[in-house]
Order: structure tokens, then sequence, then C-alpha cells
């Protein structure tokens, strides 16, 4: 005979975190001071699953104040390949320098 | 920046990021507000900046002067400039005659300003000082 509990649940908590940007903001308050002149400027995205298999992402850019082809080279679809056991990936974003004075802070997210 | 379209993953919590480019140009500008210089030194020499970090360009603006309580071509010779900035120039220094009249006289001034940038250029701040002159004769 059955005693009781006959039944138990059994909870399974994801673990996997998945992929994410590295970091939320890049300003120079959180230690991004990133001048029109800089360059090019690397974004970090890390993979949080076992990362067992090769996976893709999709990274995209919209304006906020600063424009895509004026202050920034944006894209729409820049595809993102992590190989087996690749946890961190960089997208390459080129910052556009001009000589005009323009506000003191524009961003682009 | 957005990420979507995971394959073989799924999406973390940080989703968006956003980055802040913070702009490196300051545009035309006086370098000092106030210029004191002494009734017999001959010239003011007043210091503009091109404020900006791109210079690869030739860009013009204007300075001139107006009389406050110093008097032109009595006090100093007063000018109306376009300044040319060449490819790779920071800085101009425009010298402006000091007039020496012999007169025992209180701190007098006059003002410049800069105006009307070209090239692409913009102005910054400040666009306008005030040039004392000091006359040195003694008690």
């Amino acid at each position: 005979m059955l005693g009781t509990p006959a039944t138990a649940t059994v909870q399974i908590t994801e673990s996997d975190v998945g992929v994410q940007f590295h970091f939320a903001t890049y300003d120079a308050t959180n230690g991004w001071p990133w001048s029109e002149d800089v360059g090019t400027v690397q974004i970090g995205v890390v993979r949080g699953d076992n990362a067992d298999i090769p996976v893709t992402v999709d990274v995209a850019t919209s304006d906020v104040t600063a424009v895509s082809g004026v202050d920034y080279s944006g894209f729409t679809n820049y595809p993102l390949a992590f190989g087996p056991h690749e946890r961190l990936k960089f997208v390459p974003v080129g910052i556009l320098n001009d000589s005009v004075k323009e506000a003191p802070r524009r961003p682009f997210a | 920046m957005t990420l979507a379209n995971p394959v073989g993953v799924t999406l973390g919590t940080t989703r968006t990021t956003t980055v802040t480019i913070i702009d490196n140009d300051q545009g035309f500008q006086f370098e000092a507000a106030a210029i004191y210089v002494a009734e017999d030194a001959g010239v003011a020499l007043i210091s503009v900046l091109r404020g900006t970090d791109d210079t690869n360009s030739t860009v013009t603006v204007d300075l001139a002067t107006v009389d406050n309580s110093a008097t032109r071509q009595l006090d100093y010779t007063g000018l109306t400039n376009t300044l040319a900035f060449a490819p790779g120039e920071r800085r101009k220094v425009v010298p402006v005659p000091i007039l020496n009249d012999g007169i025992k006289e209180n701190l007098e001034d006059f003002r410049v300003s800069l105006s009307n940038p070209t090239g692409g250029a913009v102005l910054g701040s400040p666009t306008a000082a005030t040039v004392y002159t000091r006359t040195m004769i003694p008690d």
C-alpha cells in the first residue's frame, strides 16, 4: 500500500541567464567617458548559459538624441555568433567626429 | 542598442544598453573675458581660440571692437576684422593698437566681440571680452 504523501512536486530553477549586454549604460558617470573622437567603441555581450552549442543573436541600434550617420554609425541587424564555449563578444560601433558644437551629451540606444 | 532574435539561447534581462557620446567642440571663443593693458603698452593682444577638435578645414569669424568708456581713435584703434583660421590653426592673436594720450585717466575699457562664424564653425563662449587700459602716469 502507498503511504502519504504519494506524490511530490519538483521545481526546476532556470539557471541560464541567456545572452545579454554586459552593461546597461555606457556613459561618463559609470566609467565610460567616450568623447566623439574616441573612434570605435566596443559593446560587450555576454552569454550566460552553459555555452556548449553555437548560438546567434541580432544586435540593433536606435537613435535617442544622437543620430545614426551623423554622430555614430548605426545598424539595424548586426548578427553576433557565439561559438561553443565563447562567453563574451564585442560589438564595434563607430563614433563619428565633427567640428560642430552640439549638445554636451548625446545618447543612442 | 537592442538584442533580438536569439537562436539556440534565450535572452537575458539586460536586453538594451544606452551609449552616451560627449561633444568635444566648443566653438570660437576669446581665451580671456577680461584683458588688462597699460596705456603705453602699444597694443592689446586679443587671443581667439578656434575651439574645435577638427581643424582640417578653413573657418572664419568676425572680430569687432566697440567703445565703452574708452573711445576709438582716441584711446585705441578700432577695427573690424575677419579672422581666417587655416587648417590646423587653433589660435589667433589679434593686436589692437592702444593709443597713449599722456593724460591721466581712470581705468578705461572697450569691448571686443566675435560674430558670423563660417565654414561650419560655431560660436562658443565667451564671445565678448573687455579690454581695460590703465594709465601708467604716477600721481
